[in-house]
């Protein structure tokens, strides 16, 4: 089965414990959304999947298959099929935006001699001018173009599963919309974890499943229903 | 003269310090010697010496710092204390005042205690020359603020060295403001564990020297903000050099100088991190207005790091005076140096972080203004 | 730019070194000097030239102010000898890590003979004579500065030495007595050569003085970009190279000097550069040192008169054991002139960088704009960088700028790159080639692909 596993992941920054004991399946082919308050440690997750070094793993575990992936590098995760579209897109200066997508896809997927027209194509489709690609790496894209930049490298890689962490914020309702009939088209073929503090995005798309975090843990999953509750009675109630 | 009753221990020191000046340079520092200039105006020797009381250099509330504090004459010491050793001197000025000074104090600051009353050093000097040397220790804990006015007049010479330790979780602001119609020469050495506010305001109209060195250890805090206004024929040689020894040190200097007429600033601002300054940040600005055809500043913004745990950032300028904004001020009715006079102020002040010590502010709004008067002149 | 036949590795000197067969002894005198100026049989004024600075060589000291220059022994230099007898005869004695290098940057096997000495490549007579061709048709001079002394003289003694005095600093005395090779130009009024003109790439490169002399003359409102130097590192038996580069360009000209400079670490590079700038002249340094055990170069621009412009972009690496002292001064004579500085520092290793640059304006040079950019990479903490940016202003009409940062790679940066994939090696060379960028788009396609493969090559120790 190609999923990702989470048991009883514990994860703390500067010695602070920012997850206490995480358990959670993000399957491919499905898509599960994570809600929840500001600083519940939803982000601590995605980067702690992806493998950002800054976190330590004090216990837990996650697996993807069967495979450990705390013990792979965070190229090894890439190249398994893991993407996170981050919150907050780096900026790198002098880094040519083309050849960062070229050199990107032709380590993941081989060479292609129809990327460059495919990237254009998308980025058309993502109302992304092709201007950008003679930029620097997320140098002077504002906020919604730096989240619409991720999303195409979502459909370029086509992961196995993919990880937006507060994807639908700085983006307009127009670019929402997109985002979802993008992710329902994608999610044949990829699992999303979609961590959002929007009920926009919730219009659009129809989660499969739908998880709650607070204080470094998922306190409730559910189904669809769960949003209901939640636009209806706000988180309040549940925690 | 020194004083038959000094002890053997200070008069060997005195005589090791002439042996160091002789060796030393008067710039520590290779890259600094080419712009060494009017070095004879940094002797003293020529002057006759002037001994004063204690009284004339500190003053305090006796009430509020009662038990807080111990202050001692270095004359009346029976061995040298142990901040002698703590410090190396730099250059040759600093050990010839070393070896000459005629007040010598060490004040030490008791642990936990919290005074937000200033205690003044005023170095005073109405002919002649006043040579100090001032050790101030400060304890663990504890917050104080320090007042050093120096005040030379047109033909005195005022030579001070201060030399500072600071304790852990301690808060030191130290304000310099160095009015000299004459000579002046500051030397002042720190070394913190603490946090350190540090605010100065030069206006010598002569010559002044101003070097100030700082050695941080773990966990230290620094910040400094230093004004300079220059006119006349004035000269400032200033060299403002912070060292980040060890650890998660954080320091941020800002420097503002207004050169007008012939006057002259040599600025030397200096980071330094060490291999072992892991975590640590530093950041320097320099900006000038040149508000004169003859004025000149030369400013050299050195970055030294042998780390690579760490940011350092340095930013500086040269501008001549807005002429739009200029402009926009007189057509409110302003003449033209009461716009530069308003203009200048503004830019001059705002080195000055408003959250600080109001007593502090006050003062330096009040040095500003009265250096501004020339203008009105 | 119109892309013609052009191999850059095909231009050559072959009639300037043939000549000299005699090697002198190690070791320094006027005698020498004298003796040098004789077998090139040179006018009398540049014999007196040599041993005038002969005499300011003897009595200046080596400067303190920058790198350890302690070490270096006079007495030990070959002053003069014929280039090609200081390579070795046999490919297989060369380091392992130049041949090793060569082979990585991709250079063509024939090329790495004649790079490491064994063999001597001549250009393809076609080809040279073709470009010599379209360049005697401009009116261009191009050639090295020996033969521009003989058949130049006129044109030579008028620029020859003034604008860097041989006595501006103890290399540039050495280099002003013992000077040998080097490249003359000559680009006559309001014409623009229109390739860039390269004496030493690569083959070149391995046959090029330890002391030689380059002279750039552009006249009214001409436009010539030249290039020195090569990306694969030059490998050379003695430790001293010690270069005079002058370029005056007068009104409205315009001057691009590429340079990439990559010795093999066991080398000094003391080198003097120094631009003047007339009237709405623009002088451009692009300058990058990759080798060398200790390299001084500061490109100098002068700007002499109103409307002056220089631009100056230099990149330095410096890996283990290296110390790369570098900056770049300008002067500002003349008012409405303007300057503009980017550095970009690598160390890495324990490789050390230093920026060390002046801006200076004159009293009268008014409405004088400069803005300096530096910026250093740093990736141990055996490794050390430092910035001395002196700025020496002495009119009020001028606005100057300077910011500096230094920092290493961050952390979030590699982490995005290695989660789209990349390893960490491939990510570090991305953000170090983004950070010289700027650098590389200023080189010719060749040589940028062979400037990337370089600093890949350098990159490798990086990786914990």
């Amino acid at each position: 089965m190609e999923q990702i596993e989470i048991k009883g992941l514990e994860v703390s920054v500067n010695q602070k414990k920012v997850l206490n004991g995480v358990n959670l399946l993000v399957q491919r082919g499905k898509i599960h959304v994570l809600m929840g308050p500001n600083g519940s440690g939803k982000s601590t997750l995605a980067n702690v999947i992806m493998g950002n070094p800054k976190y330590t793993v004090n216990a837990g575990s996650i697996k993807f298959g069967d495979e450990d992936i705390l013990k792979l590098k965070v190229n090894e995760r890439a190249k398994r099929g893991i993407f996170l579209a981050f919150q907050e897109p780096v900026e790198i200066s002098g880094v040519n935006t083309m050849n960062f997508l070229v050199t990107a896809y032709t380590n993941l997927k081989g060479k292609n001699p129809e990327l460059r027209k495919e990237i254009t194509k998308k980025m058309e489709e993502l109302n992304l001018s092709e201007l950008f690609l003679k930029r620097s790496l997320n140098e002077g894209f504002s906020g919604g173009e730096k989240k619409r930049f991720e999303l195409l490298q979502v459909m370029l890689l086509k992961p196995k599963i993919a990880i937006l962490d507060e994807i639908d914020s700085g983006m307009d309702i127009d670019s929402v919309r997109m985002l979802g009939e993008i992710t329902k088209n994608l999610s044949e073929d990829t699992g999303f974890l979609m961590i959002t503090h929007n009920d926009h995005i919730l219009d659009h798309i129809k989660p499969d499943i739908v998880s709650i975090m607070k204080d470094g843990k998922i306190i409730r999953s559910g189904d669809y229903q769960l949003i209901e509750q939640i636009k209806k009675e706000g988180y309040g109630k549940l925690i | 003269m020194k004083s038959k009753s000094e002890p053997d221990w200070l008069l060997g020191y005195r005589k090791e310090e002439k042996e160091a000046a002789d060796k030393l340079n008067l710039e520590d520092r290779k890259i600094f010697l080419k712009y060494l200039e009017r070095e004879n105006e940094l002797y003293f020797n020529e002057l006759q010496e002037k001994s004063r009381e204690l009284d004339n250099l500190l003053y305090y509330d006796k009430e509020a710092f009662k038990d807080k504090l111990e202050i001692k004459n270095i004359k009346d010491l029976e061995e040298k204390p142990e901040q002698f050793y703590k410090f190396k001197d730099k250059d040759r000025i600093e050990a010839l005042i070393n070896s000459n000074f005629e007040e010598g104090i060490i004040i030490t600051f008791k642990d936990n205690i919290d005074i937000n009353k200033p205690f003044t050093i005023k170095q005073a000097v109405n002919s002649g020359r006043k040579i100090t040397k001032i050790i101030l220790v400060i304890g663990k804990n504890s917050k104080i603020y320090i007042d050093n006015e120096v005040d030379s007049s047109k033909n005195a010479y005022s030579g001070q060295n201060i030399y500072i330790v600071l304790g852990e979780d301690s808060e030191l602001n130290f304000m310099l403001v160095d009015s000299s119609k004459g000579r002046s020469i500051t030397n002042l050495n720190l070394i913190t564990k603490g946090k350190v506010n540090f605010l100065s305001l030069l206006t010598n109209e002569k010559i002044g020297r101003n070097r100030l060195w700082i050695n941080m250890l773990e966990h230290s805090e620094v910040n400094i903000q230093q004004g300079l206004i220059g006119n006349g024929e004035s000269y400032f040689d200033v060299e403002s050099e912070i060292i980040h020894s060890e650890k998660n040190t954080n320091s941020k200097l800002d420097y503002k100088a207004v050169l007008d007429n012939s006057s002259k600033a040599v600025y030397k601002g200096i980071i330094r991190q060490e291999k072992q300054a892991t975590n640590s940040y530093a950041y320097l600005s320099e900006h000038s207005l040149i508000l004169d055809k003859n004025a000149k500043s030369i400013s050299v913004p050195s970055l030294e790091i042998e780390t690579n745990e760490l940011k350092a950032y340095h930013s500086a300028s040269s501008q001549p005076l807005d002429k739009e904004v200029l402009f926009y001020a007189m057509s409110r009715g302003l003449d033209k140096n009461a716009a530069v006079k308003m203009i200048v102020t503004g830019f001059i002040e705002s080195v000055f972080n408003k959250e600080e010590n109001a007593t502090f502010i006050d003062a330096l709004k009040n040095s500003i203004e009265n250096k501004m008067e020339y203008l009105s002149n | 730019m119109e892309k013609i036949e052009f191999d850059y590795s095909k231009y050559d000197f072959k009639n300037s070194t043939a000549k000299y067969k005699i090697i002198f002894n190690e070791g320094l005198s006027e005698e020498v000097v004298r003796d040098i100026s004789k077998l090139k049989n040179e006018p009398e004024w540049m014999t007196k030239f040599r041993t005038n600075a002969y005499k300011f060589f003897v009595k200046r000291p080596v400067p303190e102010w920058g790198a350890d220059l302690s070490k270096i022994n006079f007495e030990n230099i070959t002053y003069f000898a014929r280039a090609t007898d200081k390579k070795t005869n046999n490919w297989d004695d060369l380091p392992d890590d130049i041949r090793e290098t060569y082979n990585r940057l991709g250079i063509p096997e024939a090329e790495k003979k004649s790079l490491s000495g064994v063999e001597v490549m001549y250009e393809s007579e076609v080809v040279y004579n073709s470009i010599k061709k379209e360049l005697e048709e401009l009116g261009v001079i191009f050639c090295d500065t020996d033969t521009a002394v003989r058949e130049h003289p006129e044109l030579v003694k008028k620029y020859f030495g003034k604008v860097i005095s041989p006595n501006d600093n103890k290399f540039a005395a050495l280099n002003s007595a013992v000077w040998s090779g080097g490249s003359f130009i000559y680009v006559p009024k309001g014409v623009k050569v229109p390739m860039p003109l390269q004496a030493y790439f690569r083959i070149n490169a391995a046959n090029m003085g330890q002391f030689e002399r380059t002279l750039i003359i552009a006249d009214e409102g001409a436009d010539v970009t030249y290039i020195e130097g090569c990306t694969a590192p030059v490998y050379s038996k003695d430790s001293l190279h010690a270069a005079v580069v002058e370029v005056i360009a007068h009104k409205n000209a315009h001057v691009k000097y590429i340079t990439v400079q990559n010795w093999s670490s066991d080398v000094y590079n003391l080198v003097t550069k120094r631009a003047f700038a007339y009237e709405n002249a623009f002088v451009e340094w692009i300058d990058a040192n990759m080798g060398s055990k200790v390299t001084e170069k500061y490109p100098s621009v002068y700007l002499m008169e109103p409307g002056a412009k220089s631009n100056v972009l230099s990149v330095a690496l410096a890996n283990k054991g290296q110390h790369q002292d570098t900056g770049t001064k300008a002067v500002h004579l003349a008012p409405n002139t303007s300057s503009v500085i980017r550095s970009k520092s690598i160390c890495l290793n324990g490789g050390r960088t230093t920026y060390r640059g002046l801006v200076k304006v004159k009293k009268g040079a008014t409405d004088v704009k400069s803005s300096t950019r530096c910026d250093a990479l740093i990736f141990d903490d055996f490794s050390r960088t430092d910035t001395y940016p002196y700025m020496e202003i002495d009119e009020e009409e001028s606005t100057i700028s300077h910011e500096a940062s230094v920092g290493k790679i961050g952390d979030e940066q590699l982490f995005y790159l290695e989660s789209r994939g990349l390893s960490e090696l491939e990510s570090i060379n991305m953000i170090v080639l983004g950070f010289i960028a700027e650098f590389v788009d200023e080189l010719p396609i060749e040589f940028a692909v062979e400037f990337n493969r370089l600093i890949k090559i350098n990159m490798e120790g990086a990786v914990g």
